[in-house]
């Protein structure tokens, strides 16, 4: 009887344990919803684009002039370039300097990027893509804002002649990031 | 036979209970999972770098403001975050107060309301 008793009990435990591979199973995948692990890789994606920009945005100056490679010195030295859908044919468009792309570069490693600028005019918002690659569908947006006086932005394609030096303006320096 | 056939049963029975138990257990388990993936999700989704962005920008705005022009200088910047933000679906606005000893900050999107006062005597935001 005992012997019997055990057998009975094992073969409990052992059918309980069937049970639960089946159930286990079943809730892992349907748990495992592909759209919240697709979020959360977009999550970590835009982290690391709002940490790429953050690094870059610093208000520090040498010798009175941004460093080059910050989101501050990069809208600053946009120079004899010209910006958004105005451009003629025989122009330049506006691009960042060599040294904030090998900077950027640098920080985004294996993602691609495409940089956007915006700002506003007149009340009304004007943009210009200084990067200009397709994203992909994947593909994750994150934004930092830079404040700059007129006075700063003196040479640069943004001075605004016969507006008084300390008149704020506000940029949008918008970074989209995917893998390739 | 009648033994061996109450026996199965007793097994049968067992087998239920057991497998019972284990159910509830998965299910608490599935649930605790689901419940830390939605808390992570909110934490993540949390537009904490728009409103330290947005800080941050107070603290320039005020160390970079002329004493003499700080109204007017308040509702440049007033105007243009307000612009910037509308296009994104969200309201964030920043205003200049008290000859800039203070700051209000105002940040709202579909989820999140948020709204700080900031005391930024002396040039430091607090």
């Amino acid at each position: 009887m005992n012997t019997k008793g055990q057998t009975f009990t094992l073969e409990g435990v052992a059918s309980a344990l069937i049970l639960l591979l089946a159930l286990y199973t079943l809730y892992q995948s349907s748990l495992v919803i592909s759209p919240m692990w697709s979020e959360a890789v977009n999550v970590q994606t835009k982290i690391k684009a709002q940490d790429t920009l953050k690094i870059l945005d610093t208000y520090e100056k040498v010798d009175g002039n941004f460093y080059t490679d910050s989101l501050q010195g990069m809208i600053v030295n946009l120079r004899n370039c010209c910006l958004g859908v105005n451009c003629e044919p025989n122009e330049d468009y506006c691009t960042p300097n060599e040294d904030f792309s090998y900077s950027l570069g640098v920080v985004l490693g294996d993602y691609d990027y495409r940089l956007e600028l915006y700002w506003v005019e007149s009340g009304t918002v004007k943009s210009a893509v200084l990067v200009d690659r397709t994203p992909s569908p994947n593909a994750v947006a994150a934004s930092r804002y830079i404040l700059l006086n007129n006075s700063e932005l003196r040479d640069s394609v943004f001075y605004r002649n016969g507006v008084e030096d300390w008149r704020p303006m506000i940029f949008e320096v918008r970074l989209i990031v995917w893998r390739p | 036979m009648a033994s061996v056939k109450e026996r199965g049963q007793v097994l049968i029975l067992f087998t239920l209970l057991i497998s019972t138990i284990i159910i509830s257990i998965s299910v608490l388990h599935a649930q605790n999972i689901l419940a830390g993936m939605e808390t992570s999700r909110t934490m993540m989704m949390f537009p904490k770098e728009e409103i330290r962005n947005l800080k941050d920008l107070a603290g320039i705005a005020v160390k970079k403001m002329p004493p003499a022009k700080w109204g007017e200088y308040s509702s440049d910047i007033y105007d243009q975050v307000r612009v910037l933000y509308s296009q994104k679906g969200v309201y964030g606005d920043l205003i200049i107060s008290e000859s800039g000893s203070k700051v209000i900050l105002n940040f709202i999107s579909g989820d999140v309301e948020y709204s700080e006062t900031m005391n930024c005597a002396g040039g430091e935001c607090k």
